[in-house]
């Protein structure tokens, strides 16, 4: 054959892939959907008290909770869960900010802080009980003064490990004090903020229903004790999934504030990788 | 106005028993482009970094414009080795050559200046884009473009290219004595590379190994208007070459001796 020859070659057909609107979906639904359908093929074979149909959990969850128990249970309790938030990542920022540019206050601070995060945040629940009564103060303190560990933490981290370089760019330019913070060292420790905001949502979650179980006259954590007491398993699953459903409402809202703030850190890695 | 911009007096930098500047005396006029040329490891940076506001000196003084230098100066700006850390990977070419004009002018008087700016250093295309998007050479423009922005009196650059392929260096060399006349700005260029130091300087400051002292202060007698082919094949740029290297050689010599001494 000669060099001048062309021959057209046959490329593989690419493989018909799924469309893409139907892409994230899929990914997201088919293993629930699939479990789903394994229960509920279980559970019609060998019907068990502990472990009802998932029609049966679905129905008692449209009962339980798609009436006024929204306004009762539901929004209540996610108010407190979403101030809470607010607050831990507030003061988390702010303490995080303070300490991590100082290296006499970290050093000072940084076993204290280590002794905290280590002291499981439900322990603290009866003291601010004695504290702060059994009202919502005490349930919205609970829930930021438990979250706000990991998000401390991390700040500290994120604003110690500012560049040298950028560090001397900024003094060499004589950029202010505020401006520092808001353009440079925030966003430089932003990851690393993430990072903590993440750990903190979930912690955040676990206080909301464990803030709940003690003295309450409302939320989410009081009826699961109701529930208890009452042997109604199919309620306490309906309340599993309710959980559960805020839990990826949370991560969901998560990812979507990260993929906005985090966007020049995702170019940058993958420039690196190049 | 005073013909002498910025006066390097005495300077003495130790670190503990370490010496690293000594008696380190130069100056320069405003408007001149004087290059700092020395062995890797000679204490350049530090040297530099001083006159920057950056670092305290042990002992000497650097005065800019009648006043010392104690921080940094409001009429400086410094264009660092590390193009990479230098910019800010979280803002946009424009956000990065306008972060140093936010506290002091308007949102429309930066758009103005960062255009400018970037367009003087061939730039105006890629002000929307990040930092990591550009290659090496670009972005040491951008920072070049954010310290002309600033609108200095005197630039201070750290052996910006010493980072970037040959053929990039060649281009951005000739940006730096582009912006230079046409700025008519003062310009304190660091670099270990001897042809680099001829080629862009009206001046050269010669250091030698540490503990640092100014070796020779060499004026260039080569035509103002420098072109890479033509200015590198003349033979008085051969000679100042040539001449330049066994100071350093001599430079290095010594502090062997020395050494040898001990």
């Amino acid at each position: 054959m000669s060099v001048s020859e062309t021959r057209h070659i046959q490329l593989p057909r690419p493989k018909p892939r799924v469309p893409g609107w139907l892409r994230l979906p899929l990914e997201w639904f088919a293993f629930p959907i699939i479990i789903v359908v394994i229960w509920s093929l279980v559970s019609a074979v060998w019907p068990d008290k502990y472990f009802p149909a998932p029609v049966v959990i679905g129905e008692t969850f449209a009962q339980t909770w798609l009436n006024e128990a929204i306004f009762t249970d539901i929004l209540p309790s996610l108010g407190r869960l979403g101030l809470g938030i607010v607050i831990s990542i507030v003061v988390g920022l702010a303490l995080g900010v303070l300490v991590g540019s100082s290296k006499w206050l970290r050093e000072l601070l940084e076993p204290i802080f280590e002794f905290f995060r280590a002291v499981p945040p439900p322990m603290i629940v009866p003291l601010l009980i004695l504290v702060l009564g059994s009202g919502d103060v005490m349930k919205v303190a609970v829930i930021a003064t438990g979250a706000m560990w990991p998000i401390l933490l991390n700040t500290i981290e994120g604003v110690r490990a500012v560049d040298q370089v950028q560090r001397e760019t900024v003094t060499s330019f004589r950029l202010p004090g505020v401006h520092r913070l808001v353009f440079v060292t925030l966003p430089s420790a932003s990851p690393q903020i993430m990072t903590g905001i993440r750990q903190s949502l979930s912690v955040a979650l676990i206080l909301m229903v464990i803030s709940e179980m003690f003295f309450v006259e409302s939320g989410i954590g009081l009826q699961i004790e109701i529930y208890k007491q009452n042997y109604q398993y199919a309620a306490m699953w309906a309340l599993i999934l309710l959980l559960g459903l805020v839990g990826v409402v949370l991560a969901v809202l998560f990812q979507i504030a990260e993929r906005y703030i985090l966007a020049w850190f995702r170019g940058l890695k993958g420039a690196e990788r190049a | 106005m005073p013909e002498t911009l910025l006066t390097v007096d005495k300077l003495n930098k130790r670190y503990g028993d370490f010496e690293a500047l000594r008696e380190i005396s130069f100056a320069a006029r405003r408007g001149e482009l004087v290059c700092i040329v020395g062995p890797s490891g000679c204490g350049k940076t530090t040297l530099l970094k001083i006159i920057a506001g950056l670092l305290s000196a042990s002992s000497g003084s650097v005065e800019l414009d009648g006043t010392p230098v104690t921080g940094p100066h409001p009429r400086m700006a410094v264009v660092f080795q590390e193009y990479g850390r230098s910019l800010m990977p979280w803002m946009t070419v424009r956000g990065n050559v306008e972060l140093p004009l936010r506290p002091k002018m308007s949102k429309a008087e930066r758009r103005a200046k960062s255009k400018a700016a970037l367009e003087a250093v061939g730039l105006g295309e890629a002000m929307h884009k990040y930092p990591w998007q550009l290659s090496g050479g670009m972005q040491q423009r951008v920072a070049i473009a954010r310290a002309i922005a600033y609108d200095p009196e005197i630039l201070v650059m750290d052996e910006p290219f010493a980072a970037v392929d040959a053929q990039t260096r060649a281009d951005l060399e000739d940006l730096v004595r582009q912006v230079w006349e046409r700025l008519g700005v003062t310009v304190l260029f660091v670099t270990h590379d001897i042809d680099e130091s001829i080629y862009l300087g009206e001046r050269v400051v010669v250091l030698s190994m540490s503990p640092t002292v100014v070796q020779e202060d060499l004026v260039v007698d080569l035509p103002r208007e420098r072109d890479q082919l033509t200015t590198r094949a003349l033979p008085r740029f051969t000679e100042l070459r040539t001449h330049v290297y066994e100071q350093i050689q001599r430079a290095k010599a010594g502090a062997t001796q020395r050494v040898d001494d001990h």
